[in-house]
């Protein structure tokens, strides 16, 4: 989609904008990644502890 | 879509990063929990770690295995996301430009921030340890991760003027309270037991730092070559367009 915008004949400013600006996408990635962080490292429901137990100790996440 | 192909390649960093740390841990983390929990089971009572009838769990042995190789990938999945998007976005506005041996350094400050960082204030524990109440720790956790990230960050990549903030921010996590333990680390009543599982302790500091380091510099690396060999793909031009 992105390397579609460079063969499009838009002004270089405008396709650099095209690229540059995708904030929403970036956070959308890192918030993909923290509740999954969460779910393996924190969600107390007991049998998430039990599954995620010895990575959540190897880990070094507050665990018992 | 930048955002699909970070979770592609989030999928693939985590699987190969999940899989060194498995084999790691496997071999030399995961005995050790396992003789501390000889000394738990056959000791005290844990309070909040009581593996009632009614909570599943998966049986020792294979299954158990299983599900620490789907959490250990599930994490490297989690973390090359947030790695993937920092660096794209980084490398994107031209504050950086991605390379293998940058991605060590990568891999380097993520094993600092997430297992150094908060090891420092409360060490890794392993069961039957005494600690603090559990949700204090993990508050803590948060605090001292995403401190030493935001100060790492701040540190390699915000303009100088702004760099004695990463300073601050690396600083704020040891200044607050830390919930440490009071007390004896063993609570059990047999002192040679106390003197296994102190043993044992200072045994699992290590092998889970190496473990770990190995797991981030797989991370990193891995997330380095994906991030300019795939993610990048295509949009080189315009990347160099946004530099000019």
């Amino acid at each position: 989609m992105l390397s579609n915008s460079s063969s499009s004949g838009l002004p270089a400013e405008s396709q650099a904008k095209a690229v540059v600006a995708s904030p929403m996408q970036t956070v959308g990635a890192l918030a993909f990644g923290l509740v999954i962080i969460f779910a393996v490292g924190f969600m107390p429901v007991e049998a998430a502890h039990n599954a995620a137990h010895d990575s959540r100790h190897a880990l070094a996440f507050p665990c018992h | 879509m930048i955002f699909r192909r970070i979770i592609y390649s989030a999928l693939l960093v985590g699987l190969l990063a999940g899989l060194v740390l498995s084999v790691a841990q496997i071999t030399t983390v995961n005995p050790i929990i396992f003789a501390a929990e000889t000394y738990e089971v056959a000791g005290h009572d844990h309070g909040s770690h009581d593996h009632s009838a009614e909570a599943w769990a998966p049986e020792d042995g294979f299954e158990r295995t299983l599900y620490t190789v789907f959490a250990n990938v599930s994490a490297g999945i989690g973390f090359a996301a947030i790695l993937l998007a920092l660096m794209s976005h980084l490398q994107l506005s031209g504050i950086t430009t991605l390379s293998l041996p940058k991605g060590i350094l990568w891999g380097g400050a993520g094993f600092v921030a997430v297992f150094v960082a908060p090891a420092i204030g409360l060490p890794p524990e392993i069961p039957g340890i005494e600690a603090a109440a559990l949700e204090k720790r993990q508050l803590w956790w948060v605090l001292a991760v995403v401190g030493v990230a935001i100060g790492l960050l701040i540190i390699s990549f915000a303009p100088i003027k702004y760099k004695a903030l990463g300073l601050v921010a690396l600083i704020i996590p040891y200044i607050v309270n830390i919930p440490h333990h009071e007390g004896p680390a063993f609570a059990h009543p047999d002192p040679s037991a106390v003197e296994a599982l102190t043993s044992l302790h200072s045994q699992f500091i290590v092998n889970s730092a190496l473990s770990n380091l190995l797991f981030w510099l797989a991370l990193g690396l891995v997330a380095a070559w994906v991030l300019n060999r795939w993610v990048f793909k295509g949009i080189v031009v315009n990347h160099n367009d946004a530099r000019a």
